[in-house]
């Protein structure tokens, strides 16, 4: 039972990381990006392959983050930004392209067997009474996903996250008023690389990851992303935590063959009762 | 600058439930081929359409069967992009169910036939069922715009999918299910099956056509331009968004229903992103919002396909990458560019005329 | 009831009343717009596009009522105002942009098309009837508000062109109440000629139509209606002939007041 809750937990983290990479994306640059999990995913292999080569595991962290950022950005100069003015169908398909061509990117480079990037806790775990284990995997997930969750809040509190919610709110005033619609989006690609690196970095510390993994992380992170009306981080958070306990539950007490539809019954509920996400007209109406 | 701000301040004056809807179809109407004008371009059009379908009519005649059944496989891609394209392109709601609505067609055909329905029959009766089921899709068109509905309709696609892999006694479940092949007597399946199909890619682009290019098509375009503004010119936006999904349901599962009839066994993977995608792409490449996109859209993509196959490992990034290519160089689509090229000569020639006088 | 008749109202505003938020946008405007033209003016946001969204059904009132020809237009949705005999223009001309000028005519003709998209689609002479009367009617009204070139796609026009044809597709329903919204911005003196010309032929054959004109070039109102009503920070200041409201001083302190604070 409490194993169960603490892996579901675990799981949201990520669910609920890539939700936040995939609404600071959508709030600045307007675009649901497909691509958010094989973002990750390249990042995380580039540092995989730097720790096999016996760079030190944090520098290998650290590098995995960068490309996470790096990639993030040269995604928006080099491809999206010319295209916003085409409306949203360019925009989406570029992204669907975009996941393509990274997914047979790392199949091509690094093959499609499933990898880890063991940390320095990767097997270790802290007994906590009744013959119960805890993965220290398990609770570096959650604390980082903590973490990442009010780090991001905080960003949104600054000069720069301000100025984007200006933009995710009306596009042409914002431009009138002077904030560099470009520089944002710009920013905000790379925030959003940044945390799907982080969240696949964590899957890999825990699990295993490969070419097959992305898909279904990124329909969870959108699940999670639903469940926060694409807006707020809140709800976005709590949502992929939530949907993580509810999968690990159906997995464990119904089927692990039902957990996707579980997953996709969750977004029509929610789309249907509450097409703004369920924590509209809570206390924090969006940071 | 004072010209911006006047058009932020008129804006602003707009009724409010205009912004989100207005911005969701602003994009999409790239281009739309312009009504006929005249009856004659109407006649020439119909000389060309006897022609194209005689000249189609002979394939089976003179060429071998893959050539067949490639040419078969396009002209059902092409219907499948008619309906993609009527939602997608001219009513402006990136509705992303169409693969499954595809599945619906052909596994409601096959279980039809299984169930003793003469095959034929189950084309029309497997649309009515995806229009139904569209329609129910669609349901969120009321509340959500743009990529909420996207991520809606496609959650509510995979869904249909998993059902599909769950009623295991009617469809064989994820192991697939085998599908009897109507025949017409004296000539072989492959050509059978052809003439099938292409009597209906030629009814249902007759009739597309004529309602697209009429005030229905009209309509749909006021709707995905104007938004909630049409109320003010007695049209309910809301009921031609619903009629778009069930008409686009409908043209999905018909074609979906020959698709079974060309690859002879269905399994529920193949109708998920991997087919979805490919769709996305031909509407895509045809230009959204276009009459006969459809065509060259599916065309484009069998051609990739199967340019590809020998690519093997290589196939999805050669995929994703023409992709990308294609929209970074050509926002509105491959037909875009035909008719920037057909736009400048017409300017051309105007500016002449205007010199001349 | 032996008096010459005054004509009956076709629209009447009663007490109406909105606010957005504590911003009282209309606060008691009380009008009564009769056949022929009625000119609505007053200052930058002064509540006349919101007079013609509570019209025309995009916005309810907070209080008040609106009638159309003595029935309530209250709590019906745009289309269904529409149906009743409501058209409008837009302050930004709101087309289809690759669909002919012509065409976006016909999109403005709903009520008098017969035939359902299912006798369209089989191809029957009565839906093919119904096009082609609608689609020559369209040419009419194009060519009586002097556009020229009316099969080009509606994007090529510029914007003054674009409200020529708004106003044509308004007209192709035959309202008995048009709401116009500044039809002249943006249209060089020769138009805004064909314009008056056109709407005149218009009401000439259309004399129960009511249609109201929200417009800041007042020179158009003054050739155009015999009565305008002024607006000022929502309340209905003064109304009458234009010549007698543009000379009354409390107008012009409320232009001259609202230009020196708005700078333009």
């Amino acid at each position: 039972m409490l194993q169960t809750i603490v892996s579901g937990l675990e799981s949201g983290s990520w669910f609920a990381l890539l939700g936040l990479a995939i609404v600071v994306v959508m709030k600045a640059a307007d675009v649901p990006n497909f691509a958010m999990a094989e973002m990750g995913l390249v990042a995380t292999y580039v540092g995989i392959s730097l720790a096999a080569a016996g760079v030190p595991f944090w520098i290998a962290v650290l590098a995995t983050l960068i490309t996470g950022a790096v990639i993030g950005v040269l995604i928006d100069i080099a491809l999206m930004r010319r295209l916003s003015s085409y409306g949203h169908f360019p925009l989406l398909l570029m992204t669907i392209g975009l996941t393509l061509a990274l997914n047979a990117v790392v199949g091509l480079i690094w093959g499609h067997d499933p990898r880890s990037f063991p940390a320095p806790w990767t097997g270790a775990a802290v007994q906590i009474g009744g013959g119960v284990a805890i993965g220290v995997s398990q609770i570096v997930s959650i604390i980082v996903g903590l973490i990442g969750a009010v780090a991001i809040t905080a960003f949104f509190r600054t000069q720069v996250g301000a100025q984007m919610r200006a933009v995710a709110e009306n596009r042409s005033t914002a431009r009138l008023i002077g904030v560099s619609a470009g520089r944002l989006s710009a920013i905000a690609w790379a925030v959003g690389g940044f945390i799907a690196a982080v969240t696949v970095m964590l899957q890999a510390q825990s699990a295993l990851v490969s070419t097959l993994s992305p898909a279904s992380l990124i329909i969870y992170g959108f699940v999670a992303a639903t469940m926060g009306g694409f807006t707020s981080l809140l709800g976005t958070f709590v949502g992929g935590l939530a949907l993580g306990v509810i999968q690990q539950f159906v997995g464990a007490y119904i089927s692990s063959a039902v957990q996707f539809s579980v997953a996709l019954l969750v977004v029509f509920l929610v789309l249907i009762l509450r097409p703004e996400g369920f924590t509209k007209g809570m206390v924090l109406r969006d940071v | 600058m004072s010209e911006t701000a006047q058009q932020v301040a008129a804006a602003k004056a707009v009724p409010p439930g205009d912004g989100p809807s207005g911005l969701a179809g602003a994009g999409i109407a790239a281009n739309t081929v312009p009504g006929r004008t005249t009856g004659g371009s109407s006649t020439r059009t119909g000389i060309i359409a006897i022609i194209v379908l005689l000249a189609l009519f002979a394939v089976p005649f003179v060429a071998n069967t893959y050539v067949v059944f490639v040419v078969s496989l396009t002209l059902v891609y092409a219907v499948s992009t008619l309906g993609f394209n009527l939602l997608v392109g001219w009513s402006g709601q990136i509705g992303l169910a169409h693969a499954a609505l595809f599945a619906v067609g052909a596994y409601g055909s096959a279980i039809g036939v299984e169930y003793g329905i003469p095959f034929l029959l189950t084309i029309p009766l497997a649309g009515i069922v995806a229009a139904v089921l569209a329609l129910v899709i669609g349901f969120p068109a009321i509340r959500l715009r743009g990529f909420f509905l996207a991520i809606a309709t496609l959650a509510l696609g995979m869904a249909i999918v998993e059902l599909l892999t769950m009623a295991r006694p009617l469809t064989g479940g994820g192991g697939g299910m085998s599908v009897n092949v109507w025949s017409l007597p004296g000539i072989t399946t492959a050509a059978s099956t052809y003439f099938v199909v292409l009597a209906v890619a030629a009814i249902m682009f007759f009739l597309m056509r004529r309602a697209l290019l009429g005030r229905f098509g009209r309509t749909l375009q006021a709707v995905r331009d104007l938004g909630q503004l049409t109320g003010s010119l007695g049209v309910s936006a809301l009921r031609y968004r619903l009629v778009a999904f069930a008409l686009s349901g409908f043209i999905a599962a018909v074609a979906g229903t020959l698709y079974g009839q060309l690859q002879t066994f269905i399994f529920p993977a193949m109708f998920q992103m991997n087919l979805l995608v490919p769709m996305l792409v031909m509407v895509f490449v045809g230009g959204a919002g276009s009459m006969w996109g459809p065509v060259v859209g599916a065309a484009f993509a069998i051609v990739l396909i199967e340019f590809f196959q020998d690519l093997g490992d290589q196939q999805a990034i050669a995929y994703g990458l023409v992709l990308m290519l294609a929209i970074s160089v050509l926002p509105g689509g491959l037909t875009s560019l035909a008719r920037r090229v057909g736009d400048s000569r017409f300017m051309a020639r105007l500016r002449r005329r205007e010199v001349a006088e | 009831m032996t008096t010459t008749a005054v004509a009956t109202p076709v629209v009447q505003f009663v007490d109406v009343q909105k606010a957005f938020g504590g911003n009282k946008v209309l606060v008691d405007v009380s009008l009564d717009v009769r056949p022929g033209f009625t000119g609505l003016i007053g200052p930058n946001g002064a509540g006349k596009t919101t007079c013609l969204n509570v019209v025309s059904g995009y916005l309810q009132p907070d209080a008040g009522d609106v009638r159309l020809a003595g029935q309530s237009v209250l709590g019906r949705a745009p289309m269904e105002v529409a149906r009743m005999g409501v058209s409008r223009t837009f302050q930004t001309p709101r087309l289809i942009p690759n669909l002919s000028a012509v065409e976006n005519v016909m999109v403005g003709g709903s009520r008098h098309y017969r035939h359902g998209h299912l006798a369209e689609l089989l191809g029957l002479p009565s839906a093919r009837r119904d096009e082609r009367v609608q689609r020559e009617r369209a040419y009419a009204l194009l060519e009586e508000l002097g556009l020229d070139h009316p099969d080009r796609a509606a994007n090529a026009f510029p914007v003054g062109s674009q409200k020529i044809i708004e106003v044509a597709r308004a007209l192709l329903n035959d309202p008995v109440l048009l709401l116009l919204d500044e039809p002249a911005a943006g249209l060089g003196a020769e138009d805004v000629d064909r314009l008056v010309n056109g709407l005149n032929a218009w009401t000439a054959r259309n004399p129960e139509a009511a249609v109201m004109i929200i417009e800041h070039d007042l020179e158009l109102i003054s050739r155009l209606c015999p009565t305008a009503a002024v607006l000022h920070f929502g309340r209905i200041i003064t109304s009458g002939a234009p010549k007698d409201v543009l000379r009354d001083p409390v107008v012009v302190e409320a232009y001259l007041g609202a230009d020196v604070a708005a700078g333009d």
